[in-house]
């Protein structure tokens, strides 16, 4: 049955059309930055981490290691319903969690001196293919020990290559796989792909990232509830009757997780879709 | 029938892929003084910065403005608002508003009548109704903070020679980007055109412009938590959003360190 409505939903819902994912990860945080939980290590994560994109290029689908997937499920549509999570021990907030659609990533990509643009050419996108509302990240590998001023050559939304994404500072970044968007040109609305990346200036002497395109679905925000055993944290957030922003999730998503906050800790929860 | 009449159908439309989901951020300066506004419309990140409007009669702005936060036209369709959601490095209040005229060029720095003579408000809220009228500083002032009014504006009913009453700015210096309401007169309830603004009082230097706004959203955030309002359930406010809306951010900090935002603003459209 396709879904129409909430009735319809609720109708996939009791024709057991969903699938709930049981994700831990932990929250690895640098106030005020975004971080990336692909690389994250931990021996109870769920998912298990990831890789770096090779220097070559990664397409990323739900077969790629790391990635939260669900099964194909077309012609009919999936969507995500509802996204929660808690922590037994609580969870010292505030932090927000975004899940994305990780597309495509190029790795090892140098940003410890100005030394000319960077060559990275994504691949192309195997989904989102127009780059409409795609983003373009830096996701770092090995730290910074100072402020870069960089750029980014691109393909907009249009396929009109040789655009430049406006310089920006990077801030430095005291753990691995803190993340970094690239603001883009005006009047553009999204990346069909990065081809390269230029440090006109640094004030560190190191620095390496991987470039990511992604598409966000939805952010969760977990607030500060404590840290004690007997205050467990538990926010749920509905997207049908909570929230009705209902996101897509295509065939073959790879998702993942981002989060900022201004505390480490270790979260986990469930993500239930549903399809019709 | 174009919009919706039920929850129903806007859970279809979603389904039917007639949604758009924005996701942007905006690295924004610094504002003069806790709680005063400030724009985002000069600043860079998704969309990119926008650029300064024309002097008098000014810009009229629609959604292929580069800088604005923009969603393809899809008339006769009707596009609703349905979830904002944001996070900030600052705590303050959001909002979402659509950015209609703005004349540049109107100096602070003497006294007397200053030229305006906007532009219609084209697309939308013609009538005038709602919408609002602020100054937008891109000069620093100095010295003295000015104190103004609109010496002539035509409100919401058409009727011209209106005149609102005097507001001082927020400090002596302000900064580049702050914003400032301007009052209106008893009785009126928006602006279709303004004709001159005066400055009663002026600063030392300084420049602003006049920006003819109408707000969509608001949404109060404390500073690293993401916070989201549903439009439709939470608040039924269900705010349209016009072909050639050209959206933007505007921000009321706690404080006067400059924030980074992350937003999205998730649309559908019947």
């Amino acid at each position: 049955m396709s879904l129409s409505g909430v009735a319809s939903i609720d109708a996939a819902l009791r024709a057991g059309q969903f699938d709930d994912y049981y994700a831990e990860q932990t929250v690895n945080t640098n106030a005020g930055q975004w971080c990336s939980t692909w690389q994250t290590a931990s021996s109870t994560q769920f998912p298990a981490k990831g890789v770096a994109p090779s220097s070559g290029g990664t397409t990323y689908n739900g077969a790629t290691a790391g990635a939260l997937n669900f099964n194909n499920v077309s012609p009919s549509k999936r969507f995500l319903y509802s996204f929660g999570v808690g922590n037994a021990s609580g969870m010292a907030g505030p932090f927000c969690i975004m899940i994305y659609d990780r597309l495509v990533g190029v790795g090892s990509v140098s940003v410890a001196s100005a030394s000319g643009a960077q060559t990275v050419n994504t691949p192309n996108l195997p989904r989102y293919t127009s780059g409409v509302g795609v983003q373009a990240w830096l996701e770092f590998t090995t730290v910074t020990n100072g402020n870069i001023t960089l750029s980014a050559s691109y393909t907009n939304q249009s396929g009109s290559s040789g655009q430049t994404t406006p310089s920006q500072v990077t801030p430095t970044q005291s753990q691995n796989f803190c993340a970094v968007q690239l603001n883009i040109a005006p009047g553009d609305t999204g990346f069909q792909s990065v081809q390269s990346v230029t440090v006109s200036s640094t004030t560190g002497t190191a620095g390496v990232c991987s470039v990511i395109l992604l598409k966000p679905l939805v952010c969760l925000a977990i607030p500060g509830i404590g840290a004690t055993a007997t205050q467990p944290g538990q926010i749920e957030q509905n997207y049908v009757l909570g929230n009705l922003v209902m996101p897509r999730i295509f065939d073959g998503a790879n998702l993942a997780f981002l989060t900022n906050g201004n505390s480490s800790s270790n979260w986990l929860g469930n993500i239930r879709t549903v399809w019709g | 029938m174009a919009g919706f009449n039920g929850y129903d159908q806007i859970i279809s439309s979603i389904v039917a892929g007639q949604c758009d989901d924005y996701w942007g951020v905006k690295v924004s300066g610094a504002n003069t003084a806790a709680g005063v506004w400030h724009t985002t419309w000069l600043d860079s990140g998704f969309p990119g910065a926008g650029s300064a409007p024309a002097a008098t009669p000014g810009t009229v702005y629609n959604g292929a403005t580069n800088g604005s936060i923009n969603f393809a036209n899809q008339s006769p369709s009707q596009r609703y608002g349905l979830s904002v959601g944001a996070t900030a490095t600052q705590s303050m209040t959001l909002w979402v508003v659509d950015r209609l005229v703005a004349v540049s060029g109107l100096s602070t720095a003497s006294t007397g009548s200053k030229t305006v003579s906007s532009s219609a408000i084209a697309g939308r809220y013609t009538s005038g109704a709602g919408v609002q009228a602020w100054l937008e500083v891109t000069t620093a002032t100095t010295t003295t903070a000015p104190v103004v009014h609109l010496l002539s504006y035509t409100n919401q009913a058409g009727s011209t020679g209106q005149v609102g009453a005097q507001v001082t700015f927020p400090a002596a210096a302000t900064k580049l980007g702050d914003m400032i309401q301007l009052p209106l007169q008893a009785g009126d309830s928006g602006v279709q055109a303004v004709s001159t603004l005066n400055v009663d009082t002026a600063s030392s230097a300084g420049a602003v412009n006049l920006v003819l706004l109408k707000p969509l959203a608001a949404i109060p955030l404390v500073a690293s938590q993401w916070n989201e309002r549903d439009l439709v359930l939470q608040l039924a406010a269900l705010p349209r959003i016009f072909d050639g809306a050209n959206l933007m951010l505007m921000f009321q900090n706690t404080g006067t360190t400059a924030p980074t935002i992350n937003f999205r603003i998730f649309s559908a459209y019947n």
